[in-house]
């Protein structure tokens, strides 16, 4: 399976898409298929607060996480994994609109592995998944 | 102030649905019947908004593109819009990347399915998606304008 997680243990590939377009759930989704992650390893949420309830039932290995959300935001939804260690050994991709140095650096300093702004190419998750987990295929 | 073009506007949009939904379109100087708006507001160092602008052929065009599916599969009221907001999401991260957001604090809203009030200062770009109509528009502020 390879890959470790943000501790430096060896980690599954389970992978939670946090975004509150069902379009853009679909095509990260399709993206991830087609690196060779098993469509059974990945879950959806389209907003954090229930991103934060799918991480209670069973925490992902990644988190790819869209910002700007109705309910409860991204950032937000960093925040809290972070503060209630939920998600001390989980990778966090933000992928949204955000493009501000100092945003964006506030989120590395949460503890986000990577930033990727929207429009993406399908091909620059493919990069970001294979970087943590290694080569599906 | 940065003031935005409509030439600006369309470089953004085709960047958007080329990269999201494998999408073409063209720039059109015809006025588009396009009754179906989403849009996003945005404040900080200035404040305005973005609207995307459709019908229901070019909702479902946009929304079974991105989704894969087949567009008899698709409601343009259901995927169609959610679809339109996601586009006026990502239009609106343009925007502010043109107004300067790496370095100024900008705040973007939540997209929302609504018209906002016609402005004076709107700054439209016309354009058709695979030959169906789509309109986008940037509204600053009055006291940004």
């Amino acid at each position: 399976m390879g890959g470790v997680d943000a501790g430096g243990n060896t980690m599954d590939r389970s992978l939670l898409i946090v975004d509150d377009s069902l379009g853009c759930r679909k095509v990260i989704r399709k993206t991830l298929r087609l690196a060779g992650i098993d469509d059974a390893h990945i879950r959806e949420a389209d907003n954090g607060q229930t991103a934060l309830d799918a991480m209670r039932g069973c925490p992902a290995s990644l988190v790819l996480l869209d910002i700007n959300m109705p309910v409860m935001s991204g950032v937000e939804f960093v925040t809290e994994l972070r503060r209630t260690d939920l998600g001390a050994h989980t990778h966090i991709i933000v992928i949204s609109t955000e493009s501000n140095r100092d945003r964006l650096a506030e989120l590395r300093s949460l503890g986000v592995s990577d930033s990727l702004p929207k429009p993406f190419e399908p091909e620059q998750i493919r990069a970001f998944v294979v970087r943590i987990f290694g080569e599906a295929a | 102030m940065t003031h935005i073009t409509p030439d600006q506007l369309f470089t953004a949009a085709l960047d958007a649905l080329e990269r999201t939904a494998f999408l073409c379109a063209e720039p059109t100087e015809t006025v588009l019947d396009a009754p179906v708006h989403a849009h996003v507001r945005y404040d900080g160092p200035s404040g305005g908004s973005v609207t995307v602008a459709a019908d229901d052929a070019c909702l479902v065009e946009l929304a079974s593109s991105l989704l894969g599916a087949d567009p008899d599969s698709v409601a343009p009221e259901r995927e169609g819009v959610d679809a339109l907001k996601e586009l006026a999401n990502i239009m609106g991260g343009s925007v502010l990347r043109l107004l300067g957001s790496e370095t100024q604090p900008f705040r973007l809203s939540v997209p929302v399915a609504a018209c906002p009030a016609p402005c004076p200062r709107s700054v439209i770009c016309r354009l058709l998606v695979e030959g169906l109509p789509m309109v986008v528009t940037w509204r600053p502020d009055a006291a940004a304008a």
